[in-house]
């Protein structure tokens, strides 16, 4: 399963194939008492005695080196939540803290270098040979302030270039630019100079993409904000990949936690959240010891690669690999998610976990919904809805259909062939595409079983049963990601969609068949 | 809009939103400014069903407005939304 493709039921919500609510944001409703189940992680956002407390100084402290302690004990297994503390103290400059986020953004963005894949930039350099005309401090700076000049303008001035028909559509412009700008970037019109230059650009831009396109549809609201607040969140302290983890400030202030009572709920729930990253963390480096050193199990990567070099494992090798790959991949999306969500809401916004109960899903849709829940965002916002609103409205199936298609299969794969751009430069624009070969049937099979699961769930009966309405369709799920996970790894561009399926013939034991 | 059309559809979509919300399981109240899909009680695959309703009932094509979820956010942006609609 790939990083960036892919939400407790009763029988009649599983009937309509809808994620079930996700209450972990709500507020304690008044008078409320905690539930007296026994919790591994007590519930102490829905105590109201510990809510208040959280409100005054003391509790103000507490939480702080609450968020330090957690810090310690997630760097003791190599996660860095360090900017745990300096997201508490954010959440309490008030009416300041807008500013303060986005200071601290661009700190951290200046110490990580801007996110600009410098290299890249240095190796086209030297292919083109004209390294030693080009000073790559000056391009890489000169860069900078174009891409960040660039985005200003278009926020500010957003709201009047969008009347305009051509501008309606901000993410499908955004893409259909920098794919142009890449086939430009490789025609030999460019060679030289010309290619280093639209390459630096390409590099400066693709880090930022996704949350200008976030950005640009929140600058078209109504409601208009400066475009440095904008700015602020792109790539927000809390951490962020390619996909933006709170999409833009517009999204973001609607779960701004704006009293002292939400702000306490929040933190609180963001302090629970990092114990639970940190309990998931212990599991993901138990499992791992277990599975790969005590019991020498190999990686699935490897499986696939000795089967290639024609000293395969045994099958049942192969399987419990791929079955202990699915487990380490959801456990580390969940620590991963974790630990960014837990920062947001010591942050003071409430957002939705971004990995929440996945074992759960009993259709390939809610799986999808439930794994990682702001790439899911990402693809309905911005390939979903602009399909689901336009195309096939009188035809209601077809529409879903259709819809959910244009995202986990369009969407998804346009996604990462942006963020994987490198590979165009490396290796040239047709072995680039042709060597997202096994990613695009990837993509294809992901969108047709999590289309038709969409469609399905609003005809379905509801099953009883414990067996047939829970274990069997979870295990479908389960099995279905494992299988498909064949043709997504390991991450390149070297082994084609044809290898890939006689390792699965292999694994399905009908190799010898052909 | 008149008031009485107002308070109608308020209250179809108030009913609506109940059903869908008890099928998830979630029971509590619900006034008409409860945020819905921001406080997490439906998921933005939800919408697909509300869009889809309103498009049937009130004869609204949502490829007209400039849509985002934020405009089904609650009861009362539901009804400003179908009571906004050209006529």
């Amino acid at each position: 399963m790939s990083v960036d493709s892919h939400v407790v039921e009763s029988g009649r919500t599983r009937a309509y194939g809808l994620p079930a609510s996700r209450p972990d944001i709500s507020l304690p409703s008044p008078g409320s008492k905690p539930k007296s189940a026994w919790r591994l992680i007590p519930a102490i956002d829905q105590h109201p005695g510990c809510v208040a407390y959280v409100q005054r100084l003391p509790g103000r402290l507490l939480v702080f080196w609450a968020a330090i302690v957690l810090a310690a004990l997630l760097n003791w297994l190599g996660i860095n939540f360090f900017i745990a503390p300096l997201a508490v103290a954010c959440a309490y400059m008030e009416q300041h803290r807008r500013i303060v986020m986005s200071l601290a953004t661009w700190l951290l963005l200046y110490q990580s270098g801007f996110l600009v894949d410098v290299g890249l930039v240095e190796r086209v350099a030297a292919q083109e040979g004209v390294a030693n005309q080009i000073s790559q401090g000056l391009l890489y700076t000169g860069m900078l302030a174009l891409v960040f000049s660039l985005f200003s303008c278009l926020l500010i001035f957003w709201h009047r270039i969008v009347a305009i028909p051509a501008f309606r559509r901000p993410t499908l412009g955004l893409i259909v630019l920098f794919l142009g700008l890449v086939l430009v970037a490789e025609s030999p019109v460019a060679a030289g100079v010309p290619r280093v230059l639209l390459w630096s650009f390409l590099m400066t831009l693709l880090p930022y993409l996704w949350f200008l396109a976030y950005a640009l549809a929140g600058a078209g609201n109504r409601e208009r904000l400066p475009f440095w607040q904008h700015l602020g969140v792109f790539h927000p302290f809390w951490g962020s990949t390619l996909t933006p983890f709170g999409k833009g400030i517009a999204y973001l202030q609607k779960f701004d936690a704006k009293t002292p009572e939400e702000l306490a709920v929040t933190q609180l729930k963001g302090l629970k959240l990092a114990a639970w990253t940190f309990l998931l963390a212990s599991s993901l480096s138990g499992f791992n010891s277990l599975i790969h050193r005590y019991l020498g199990l190999p990686s699935f990567d490897d499986t696939f690669l000795h089967y290639l070099a024609g000293t395969a494992y045994p099958h049942y090798i192969c399987w419990a690999s791929l079955l202990a790959n699915f487990v380490e991949d959801v456990l580390y999306m969940s620590v991963f998610g974790g630990t960014i969500i837990a920062a947001a809401r010591l942050a003071g916004f409430r957002l939705l976990r971004n990995t929440w109960r996945p074992l759960e899903a009993t259709t390939l849709a809610e799986f999808w919904n439930r794994y990682y829940f702001y790439y899911k965002e990402l693809l309905v916002d911005h390939f979903f809805y602009p399909a689901f609103l336009r195309y096939f409205r009188n035809h209601r199936r077809l529409r879903i259909f259709f819809a959910t298609f244009s995202a986990a299969c369009v969407g998804n794969l346009i996604f990462h062939f942006i963020r994987d751009i490198h590979f165009v430069a490396d290796m040239g624009l047709w072995n680039a595409v042709v060597g997202a070969q096994s990613h695009a049937f990837y993509t294809f099979v992901l969108a047709i079983g999590v289309a038709l699961s969409q469609m399905r769930v609003g005809t379905r009966k509801v099953s009883k049963g414990w067996l047939r309405g829970r274990l069997l369709p979870c295990l479908w799920v389960v099995g279905f990601f494992c299988v498909l996970h064949v043709f997504d790894a390991p991450l390149d561009r070297e082994h084609s969609i044809w290898q890939r399926g006689q390792f699965l013939l292999y694994l399905l034991g009908t190799d010898t068949w052909i | 809009m008149d008031m009485t059309v107002d308070t109608k559809i308020r209250s179809q979509m108030r009913n609506y939103v109940i059903q869908r919300l008890r099928m998830k399981g979630d029971g509590a109240p619900l006034g008409d400014d409860d945020l819905l899909f921001t406080s997490g009680r439906l998921d933005s695959l939800d919408a697909i069903e509300i869009i889809m309703t309103i498009e049937t009932d009130y004869g609204m094509n949502f490829s007209e407005i400039d849509f985002d979820l934020t405009r089904l956010d609650s009861i009362t942006a539901i009804a400003d939304l179908i009571d906004r609609q050209p006529s």
